[in-house]
């Protein structure tokens, strides 16, 4: 054989297994998540969710399977606050939330790792905590009535942080990240997640802003805080590892 | 040292009551129906028959709920309970004929007023989502308590769910318990190099919080390897559909009469639910 074959390796129990204890790791941190800020009314809700900061990444990194097992700790999280068989469907949110940036990854055929020559990392991060603080008041000024001005004007300087983060840093990952991976993630999770609520009964139609505001605002936080440098600093060191899914199941 | 078996996420207790002698799937059935039907009727009163049915199914699996575990778990369920029931009453808007409060409180002049209107609708449409909601709490009690997870997997398989995502379910439960423990470990293991939790800023909660999650992640990755290498060195093939299991599940008639009871029974609110009449009144009316 004069020249090397590319092997495609399917689906192993490797990724049967890295799901399964994924889901435990983020059960895990949902259940806790849900009890250290939790948002009333709504039960199994949090401010917090530092369960997202593990599949958002996961679901990059292991494609459907870190999708699944976002979805699968939810499902025990409502199983857990109480949900019954509505955790089925509630936890679509989560699913979502790690399939939305799998997403713009995998139709833009961009690399996941986003840390790679990332350049003055400072400045980014800087830039990327203004961004965040922009958008909880932009998703704030769209729950108010009357707040219309204030609204285009956070979606003005949200462009324009988007774009000085180009200009900064030249990486089309990285853009992609922080607009699916934490700004569409969060905004998709949080209007499913809450719809969910509202529609099975759980909590009233007139308090689904507060609701989607509380869960918008914890996932970007936890999104952009924990999640991000998690991608910088694991995502190369992962992509060496049998487990790293290249696709969407191997 | 506590055996890997015993590390698990479920409350079971073993017992030898009635309930305990059921089959998972129809322990899971039970769960399934009793916390789908309470949304199905409208009628508080339908709902209170399914509130009495869940504590008749608590009493028989005889779940110790005085116990000091339980009270603590019962005493953080009635506390999310009672918010969820005021809240309702609070941001929702329901006109009724007796108004008990009513008040205005302008948050933002001419743009974020908060109108409190309780009425005795609000009061009934608090309510009853406070009981959905009990009746889901203990439905969940029942069977986080009636099933360990070992009856739960090779009750999947009695009904032939592929043995690869019998195992993923198990894997998931002893991964829980195990990362629950390994979340503490590695947190005990940075506070006694001096890592401070509790008096610092969020940014440095956070930095702290990172370094806990790079942990479990590397931890995972470690894990997936030993245990995915330990099943393919036992030549588990991934889609085995003959795979024969040591423990045996039948279906007994008991079980097959309780589910073809609880089908039935859905089947009916569902009818009702289409038909806009409740139970009660169509009891009501059999009799007058």
């Amino acid at each position: 054989m004069s020249e090397m074959e590319e092997v495609k390796v399917g689906v192993t129990w490797r990724h049967i297994v890295v799901t399964a204890l994924a889901t435990g790791v983020a059960a895990i941190l949902a259940i806790y998540a849900v009890i250290a800020a939790p948002v009333a009314p709504f039960p199994g809700v949090s401010g917090l969710y530092l369960a997202a900061a593990i599949y958002v990444p996961l679901s990059l990194w292991l494609g459907m399977w870190g999708c699944l097992a976002g979805y699968f700790s939810c499902v025990i999280l409502g199983f857990v606050s109480g949900f019954g068989a509505w955790s089925f469907y509630w936890s679509l949110a989560d699913l979502f939330e790690g399939l939305v940036p799998l997403l713009a990854f995998r139709i833009m055929k961009a690399d996941v790792d986003i840390g790679a020559n990332l350049e003055r990392k400072n400045e980014l991060y800087i830039i990327l905590a203004i961004l965040v603080i922009d958008l909880i008041i932009a998703a704030i000024a769209t729950a108010i009535p009357g707040l219309e001005i204030l609204w285009l004007v956070t979606l003005i300087i949200a462009v324009i942080l988007i774009i000085g983060m180009y200009i900064i840093n030249p990486s089309k990952s990285w853009l992609l990240y922080v607009i699916f991976g934490i700004f569409g993630a969060a905004i998709v999770s949080a209007l499913f997640g809450i719809s969910g609520l509202v529609f099975i009964g759980i909590a009233p139609p007139e308090s689904f802003w507060i609701g989607v505001i509380g869960w918008f605002a914890g996932d970007l936080i936890v999104l952009s805080a924990i999640a991000t440098p998690l991608m910088v600093a694991l995502t190369g060191k992962i992509k060496q590892t049998s487990v790293f899914v290249e696709n969407w199941f191997s | 040292m506590i055996s890997t078996l015993s590390k698990t996420f479920f409350s079971y207790i073993p017992s030898t009551n009635i309930m305990a002698k059921l089959h998972p799937i129809t322990k899971i059935s039970l769960v399934f129906v009793l916390s789908i039907i309470p949304f199905i009727m409208n009628n508080i009163f339908d709902i209170l028959i399914i509130f009495f049915m869940v504590i008749i199914l608590i009493l028989l699996t005889k779940i110790p709920l005085f116990s000091k575990h339980f009270k603590k778990v019962i005493i953080a369920f009635l506390s999310v309970n009672v918010s969820i029931f005021i809240v309702w009453c609070l941001l929702s808007e329901r006109e009724g004929s007796v108004v008990f409060f009513e008040s205005t409180i302008v948050l933002i002049k001419d743009k974020w007023i908060w109108h409190i209107l309780i009425t005795e609708t609000t009061i009934f449409y608090a309510a009853r989502i406070s009981l959905r909601v009990i009746i889901m709490f203990f439905v969940m009690l029942f069977f986080f308590i009636s099933i360990s997870d070992r009856d739960l997997i090779h009750g999947l398989r009695s009904i032939k769910i592929p043995f690869a995502v019998c195992l993923m379910i198990s894997i998931t439960f002893r991964g829980l318990a195990m990362f629950q423990n390994e979340y503490s470990i590695v947190k005990e293991a940075m506070m006694t190099r001096g890592v401070e939790f509790q008096k610092i800023s969020i940014p440095k909660k956070i930095k702290n919080f990172i370094s806990i999650f790079i942990a479990l992640i590397v931890l995972m990755f470690k894990k997936t390897e030993d245990m995915s290498a330990s099943i393919e060195s036992r030549g588990i093939p991934l889609r085995s559909e003959k795979r024969t299991v040591y423990q045996s599940f039948p279906f007994k008639k008991k079980d097959y009469f309780i589910t073809f009871i609880l089908l039935s029974f859905f089947a009916f609110s569902v009818y009702l639910f289409l038909i806009k009449k409740s139970f009660i009144s169509l009891i009501i009316s059999l009799f007058m």
